[in-house]
């Protein structure tokens, strides 16, 4: 539990938007919940950090809002991902594998024999 | 790309493009305006996210409260993430300035007196300002409505059809040469009779200037050719008046001058050339044979476009080039230097250095209310002491509270500019009512985007002039010094010594304003005072033109024969006569061109007294004039030496001619000239052959007169030389004639009757431009009348504003040493050596202004040297007055206060807190 990695700023936009790639429309609380899910629960983010991020990909028109009722009846503001965003996901999704094959190649040639 | 809490995710990598940062800024700079609502959606968003969070856990098993507890922590603190959410929904910056104004408002509308009475102030110099603006804007910086303005150049100098053709054929400065003069023609038919003022131009006139015709055709160069020649282009204004807007009127001939002219075009609304108000546009075209269109008629202005590759300098040269191509081909030309210049800079240079000075006037009057305001809020600061102190202990940063400080002001100073706008945009209709000869362009006077920017800069910029030494002063306190001692008592020596610089400038630029006014009301008086050489009062004028093809015999005029004008003399005579039966009429007469109206009519005088010049180009130009009835008596103008013209001198009779002193003394020496004979065209042995027919033969006049000098050009131009001649003897077929009556009765009340009077004789001649000679005259001075009035409201603006500030400054200083005056008065000083100490720091404070303003005076009065008639930019006399009104009127302002202060009890002074 204390091996808990805190997650860069950087990079819990990409995890945002690939979220609500994979689960479609959601909610912040629900938003949340997925990353730590996903993370296997390796990652802990400070929920509170989450808003103002969601406020930039908002800003800067990678998703976009809308007031709406979530599962249990209440009243959430869900988020869903817009086509800029889709397009974002798609490109970061290739440089991060690109940087990964090639980081394999230096970690491999350390790896014991 | 590292982020921290402050600055979540710059986002991914890759950066953003251009329009998706600006529509993040765009996003962020809006929200700013409904705080509001974000406050609430994420407060109710977060609150929710907790809900669904506490409900969560509770299902996996934590007791209600834990629960909660849980949650809250890995929100990890509700206000810091709000904040952070705060930070990045919008642009701090436009927070802070929202919050300041809101700040800034309630302040203002906590000390009302205050905010009015610098509202008032900031309205009235802020307005000045746009006002003075607007029109600068409009006559000096907006563009002329042609297109591509900047290439239309004009040249002044007056030039004979013959050269005018040459210039047009031969010039290789322009793509466009096209030429104009102005004169009145009567229309009739269809309505009353009316005079109009036409312009007549060539064909390529309105190409020139690139304004073709709203309907119908332009001129072209067929119509110049005499016979095709009367077509007519209607202005838009005409055609409405007159004509009621109906287009079937283009192609339908119309009455001009007696003559049917076709109308082929009528032009687009608002078409205007040189301000003059013409009506309509009529090509130029002369007879074969025709006076005017000979190499020594010199009256054509023209306008061109510079080809794409020209200079005006070039364009200048070119045309000089030609001059004297054409001297060479036609000796009797007297050939001139070509002026050439740009047509916006010809149509304003007359009133552009008085705008300047005005302009400069007006920006003096707004620092002077800066200085005012500024001294305003540096006393308000004192109170605010306290205040400020304590918001700088609790942890405000400085620069914040300065910040603040100067919003205050600033948004003072935007409430007064819009003000001042409103103020202006009532003031446009009265400028657009000037008279376009007192300053050209005042019909297109309008408020624009240009005006608006400019207002608010100066908004800003004002605001921060006079905020910036009190916010400045506010600030720089140590709180805690400023929360012990309680209000300030004693003196502040520093902030005593702002005060008074400040009042200091505020007499400095007064002085030079009011020094400004002084001369030019003194020149404007010099003005009035000048001797005419008439006497205007009670005398009105009617000018009178018929048609020369009705009263001319063009055949006898090509002939050089005096008979050719016998009918248009015997009108006028009869016009005269009928007029001078009418009831309180004591004398009536007629002449070409009024006194005041301009050198209009020159001729080459030759003087048989003397040998011949060798060339007629030696012949001195003089003023002549044709006069008629009883000219002299109507205008009282003395004859000094020899008579008057009387009836006896028709055409049959001996020629006859009246002298003016000036000529006397400039040609005879002053020497008795009665008897003398001259002519005023040249001697047949001056003439170049071939131009004249073989008897052609000057007609000889005998000076039979001397009159006094009137001033015919203006009132601040000396007379020049001028001949008079009877109608009968030398009208050379001048059609148009001022009538002057003189009336012991009331001259406006006859204009009925006179107008009657010449509709007997004729009923197609109407008569027009009804006016007594007095309005002329003080027409005449309208410029210069203006200049001084703005000039000395102006002037008065800033003494007002200076004075109020001297009683500000003194009276807070008085109020400062209280109990220094109440201590002095306890040990037993006497209220005048109270008074004494008190107005001495004033007297040396307002001394010092106005030596300031005096050094300073006597370099920028320089500027306005062309604008003085009379009167030196030193005049002692001014300077000298304006200096004791001032000084007079600061001593009283500082006086006042000083007086009040001895007036206290010694024992509530010292008790003042």
């Amino acid at each position: 539990m204390d091996d808990k990695l805190d997650v860069q700023q950087g990079t819990l936009a990409l995890m945002v938007l690939k979220t609500l790639q994979t689960m479609g429309p959601l909610h912040g609380y629900g938003i949340a919940r997925r990353i730590e899910q996903t993370s296997g629960d390796l990652l802990t983010i400070n929920y509170g950090t989450l808003y103002p991020a969601l406020l930039k990909l908002e800003q800067d028109g990678y998703v976009a809002s809308a007031w709406g009722v979530s599962e249990n009846n209440r009243r959430a503001k869900f988020y869903r991902l817009a086509r800029a965003g889709r397009a974002q996901v798609e490109k970061e999704a290739r440089a991060w594998r690109q940087t990964t094959a090639i980081l394999a190649r230096f970690f491999a040639a350390d790896s014991p024999s | 790309m590292a982020a921290d809490d402050r600055h979540p995710c710059p986002l991914l990598r890759g950066g953003l493009s251009v329009v998706r940062r600006l529509r993040a800024f765009w996003r962020r700079a809006t929200s700013a305006l409904h705080p509001g609502r974000w406050e609430r959606e994420l407060d109710e968003e977060l609150a929710s996210h907790l809900e669904m969070h506490v409900e969560d856990n509770i299902r996996a098993g934590m007791p209600p409260e834990e629960a909660r507890r849980s949650a809250l922590l890995k929100l990890g603190g509700l206000e810091q993430a709000k904040e952070i959410y705060r930070d990045r929904r919008s642009l701090p910056a436009i927070d802070m300035i929202v919050q300041d104004a809101r700040f800034a408002l309630r302040m203002m509308r906590r000390s009302r007196g205050l905010t009015a009475a610098a509202l008032l102030v900031l309205t009235l110099g802020i307005g000045a300002n746009t006002v003075m603006f607007t029109v600068v804007n409009t006559v000096l910086l907006r563009p002329l409505p042609y297109p591509d303005p900047s290439r239309l150049q004009l040249v002044q100098t007056a030039t004979a059809p013959p050269d005018y053709y040459v210039y047009r054929s031969r010039n290789r400065a322009f793509q466009s040469f096209s030429s104009f003069y102005f004169r009145s023609f009567d229309v009739t038919g269809d309505g009353e009779p009316e005079r109009i003022r036409v312009l007549i131009v060539s064909s390529d006139f309105l190409g020139t200037l690139r304004t073709p015709p709203a309907i119908g055709r332009d001129l072209q160069p067929r119509d110049e050719q005499w016979g095709d020649h009367r077509v007519v282009i209607l202005t838009d204004g005409l055609w409405r008046r007159r004509y009621a807007a109906d287009p079937s009127i283009v192609g339908r001939p119309i009455v001009l001058g007696a003559e049917p002219y076709t109308v082929v075009g009528i032009l687009p609304p608002g078409f205007s050339f040189l301000g003059r108000e013409a009506q309509a546009l009529v090509p130029m075209s002369f007879a074969p044979g025709d006076n005017l269109n000979t190499h020594n008629n010199y009256f054509l202005t023209m306008v061109a476009r510079l080809a794409a590759d020209a200079t005006p300098a070039g364009a200048n040269a070119d045309l000089n080039r030609l001059s004297q191509q054409i001297i060479a081909e036609h000796p009797e030309n007297r050939g001139t230097q070509m002026d050439v210049r740009s047509l916006h800079g010809a149509l304003v240079e007359d009133v552009r250095r008085a705008l300047f000075v005005l302009f400069g006037a007006v920006v003096f009057v707004l620092l002077i209310a800066c200085a005012d305001l500024a001294n305003l809020l540096l006393a308000r600061a004192a109170a605010r002491r306290r205040e400020i102190a304590l918001r700088i202990a609790i942890g405000a940063s400085r620069r914040r509270v300065f910040g603040q400080l100067l919003t205050e002001s600033v948004l003072l100073a935007v409430c007064g500019s819009a003000l001042a706008v409103i103020l202006t945009w009532l003031s446009v209709g009265t400028l657009n009512s000037l008279s376009q000869t007192v300053l050209p362009r005042t019909r297109d006077i309008r408020i624009d985007g240009v005006v608006l920017a400019y207002t608010a800069l100066v908004a800003v910029a004002t605001g921060v002039l006079f905020g910036l030494a009190p916010a400045w002063r506010s600030v720089d306190i140590d709180p805690g010094q400023a929360l012990h001692e309680g209000a300030r008592t004693g003196e502040d020596p520093r902030g005593h010594r702002i005060r008074s610089a400040l009042v200091m400038a505020e007499i400095a630029m007064s002085l030079v304003l009011l020094i400004g006014a002084g001369l030019m009301v003194k020149s404007m008086h010099g003005l009035t005072r000048v001797d005419a050489g008439f006497d205007p009062h009670d005398v009105l004028t009617v000018q009178v033109g018929i048609p020369p093809r009705k009263y001319v015999d063009e055949a006898l005029e090509r002939r050089f024969s005096p008979q050719a004008y016998v009918k248009s003399t015997r009108f006028f005579t009869e016009v005269v006569e009928q007029i001078r039966t009418l009831p309180g009429v004591s004398a009536v007469g007629a002449i070409y061109a009024l006194p005041l109206m301009g050198e209009v009519w020159g001729k080459n005088v030759t003087f048989y007294d003397r040998p011949l010049p060798a060339t007629i180009r030696e012949l001195p130009p003089i003023q002549y004039r044709v006069v008629a009835g009883d000219y002299f008596r109507a205008l009282a103008v003395p004859i000094l030496k020899g008579r008057a013209f009387a009836e006896t001198d028709t055409a049959d009779a001996a020629k006859v001619a009246i002298v003016n002193r000036e000529m006397v003394r400039r040609y005879w020496n002053d020497q008795d000239p009665i008897g003398k004979v001259i002519s005023v065209n040249p001697p047949i042995q001056l003439v170049p052959r071939g131009t004249v027919p073989p008897d052609y033969k000057p007609e000889l006049f005998t000076v039979v007169g001397v009159a006094a000098d009137v001033r015919y050009g203006s009132l601040g131009t000396a007379p020049l030389p001028l001949v008079y001649v009877p109608f009968a003897q030398g009208s050379e077929g001048a059609t148009t004639m001022y009538l002057v009556v003189r009336s012991h009765t009331d001259p406006a009340g006859l204009s009925a009757a006179i107008r009657d009077r010449i509709r007997q004789v004729d009923p197609d001649v109407p008569a027009s431009s009804i006016q007594t000679m007095e309005d002329r005259v003080s027409a005449s001075l309208a410029q210069p009348r203006l200049r001084a009035i703005v000039l000395g409201t102006f002037a008065g603006l800033a003494l007002l504003l200076a004075g109020v500030g001297t009683y500000g400054v003194m009276s807070y200083a008085a109020r400062q040493r209280t109990r220094e005056i109440g201590i002095r008065m306890a040990i037993g000083a006497s209220s005048r050596a109270i008074l004494k100490l008190l107005l001495g720091r004033g007297a040396v404070m307002v001394a010092a202004g106005i030596g300031a303003g005096l050094l300073c005076a006597l370099a920028l009065t320089r500027a306005l040297r062309t604008l003085l008639f009379g009167v030196s930019t030193s005049d002692p006399l001014v300077f000298v007055g304006v200096t004791i009104l001032l000084a007079s009127v600061a001593m009283v302002a500082a006086w006042v206060p000083a007086r009040r202060a001895t007036r206290l009890e010694p024992v509530a002074a010292l008790r003042e807190e």
